[in-house]
């Protein structure tokens, strides 16, 4: 698999779209995206992890998906690569994706789970100033992709058991988006009360 | 033991959840004295519902609502043998559909938890705001055809599986809280906001999609203008 920086990232990604990406290439592909600040290569990779998620249902895949979200709207912000405690967090963070590689390639999951935490936990330290943000930003990776696997046709339990999100913050989340609205259910409201009114009769 | 009739319903925590973040948690207790069945849930639900919650700040009183409408006795906690079938909905709902050889883990436990109180006991109404587990019984092709459209690749059926699934839901009805609530209107729930009784119903309706009941807002809207206006 190609695996080269900058455009060559979004080609990967854009031309080998049926193909399934590995856990490693998928650490060498965040690693490269965050190396050039590709914000878009970075919410491609992220668009590659959910639906990956959402067919192989694996926690490492998951929590590339989470670390590919969070870190696309960390780069997204000029300030956590022009400051020297982001430097040097970002510079831990790429550590730590070498690592995930290795483990991976090594079929070592333990430990790539472990690193895999190692890694948002650093991105959780990223910024003292406001860790508001990057934590409110972990917060919501978790409920956008348990929301989009929902979405896909997950269900509910398994969409927030993966993602280790509450069932009732999905809901309420879901609730705002019109995903029901893209998917016609073949009873509608009236055959149902028809159903419902002979039970209560 | 609850009385398990014909004429219960076994609810799943995400209808529940919707009714008691709509506040609607009333609805259930003005059809349960119109209502000879029963509302059940397995003790996962109370679990997931009440006890888990309760522990936290956020949720804790939507788990209290729920606690309460237990102790009251408008909902029934049922204890039913039912772990081989839950395996046995659980595998078989989990490789029904293969996306490039792989199959997809569509139903989590508590699903089949439900379907499977559903089936153990009789009772084949239920009331799930969850909309997974309710195309898979009702409309599998459509979720099929979903699923192509979402993930971009041919999805295949395992007919196999889709048979067995169909046979063990086979007369089961599913229901929504958007329905009961509906339902509760027509008996009166509303009745005391007089001439606002429509408006009442219709924010009611858009209340629970916003709470999670996966219902359209085209479903409401032509629903409100044919039946309700």
């Amino acid at each position: 698999m190609l695996l080269r920086r900058g455009k060559s990232i979004l080609f990967v990604l854009e031309f080998g779209d049926k193909l399934p990406l590995s856990l490693s290439e998928t650490a060498v592909l965040i690693s490269s995206a965050l190396r050039d600040h590709d914000v878009r290569a970075m919410r491609k990779i992220n668009d590659r992890c959910v639906e990956e998620t959402a067919i192989k249902f694996g926690q490492h895949t998951y929590l590339f998906a989470l670390i590919s979200y969070v870190l696309s709207k960390i780069i997204s912000k000029p300030r956590y690569y022009s400051q020297k405690e982001s430097k040097e967090a970002l510079a831990k963070i790429l550590t730590f994706l070498k690592q995930c590689e290795g483990y991976a390639k090594a079929a070592d999951y333990s430990s790539l789970h472990k690193t895999q935490n190692k890694v948002l936990l650093a991105i959780e330290k990223m910024d003292d100033e406001d860790r508001r943000f990057v934590k409110g930003i972990l917060m919501k990776g978790k409920l956008k992709i348990a929301s989009v696997l929902y979405a896909q046709g997950i269900s509910l339990g398994n969409a927030a058991e993966i993602t280790g999100t509450e069932k009732r913050e999905l809901l309420l989340y879901a609730g705002q988006t019109m995903m029901f609205d893209r998917l016609k259910e073949k009873k509608g409201i009236e055959e149902r009360m028809k159903d419902l009114r002979e039970i209560f009769s | 033991m609850p009385k398990l009739s014909g004429q219960s319903l076994v609810c799943d925590a995400s209808s529940l959840i919707s009714l008691t973040d709509s506040c609607f948690m009333h609805a259930l207790y003005f059809l349960k004295r119109k209502h000879r069945g029963s509302f059940l849930i397995p003790p996962s639900v109370k679990f997931e519902c009440v006890d888990h919650p309760m522990n936290l700040r956020m949720h804790s009183l939507f788990a209290l609502r729920l606690k309460r409408a237990i102790l009251d006795g408008i909902i029934d906690v049922v204890e039913v043998p039912v772990h081989k079938k839950v395996e046995e909905i659980k595998w078989t709902a989990n490789n029904t559909f293969y996306a490039s050889g792989t199959p997809l883990h569509l139903m989590h436990e508590g699903e089949a938890e439900m379907l499977a109180l559903a089936s153990e006991s009789g009772v084949q109404n239920l009331l799930i705001d969850e909309r997974t587990t309710r195309m898979l019984a009702e409309d599998p092709e459509s979720l099929r055809l979903h699923l192509e459209r979402e993930f971009s690749r041919t999805i295949t059926v395992d007919e196999g599986n889709l048979s067995a699934f169909s046979r063990l839901t086979r007369g089961m009805r599913f229901f929504r809280s958007s329905e009961l609530l509906l339902l509760a209107y027509e008996k009166g729930y509303f009745a005391d906001y007089g001439e606002l009784e429509a408006d009442a119903i219709e924010a009611a309706l858009y209340r629970l999609k916003y709470a999670g009941c996966a219902v359209g807002m085209h479903e409401i809207e032509d629903y409100v203008e044919d039946k309700i206006r």
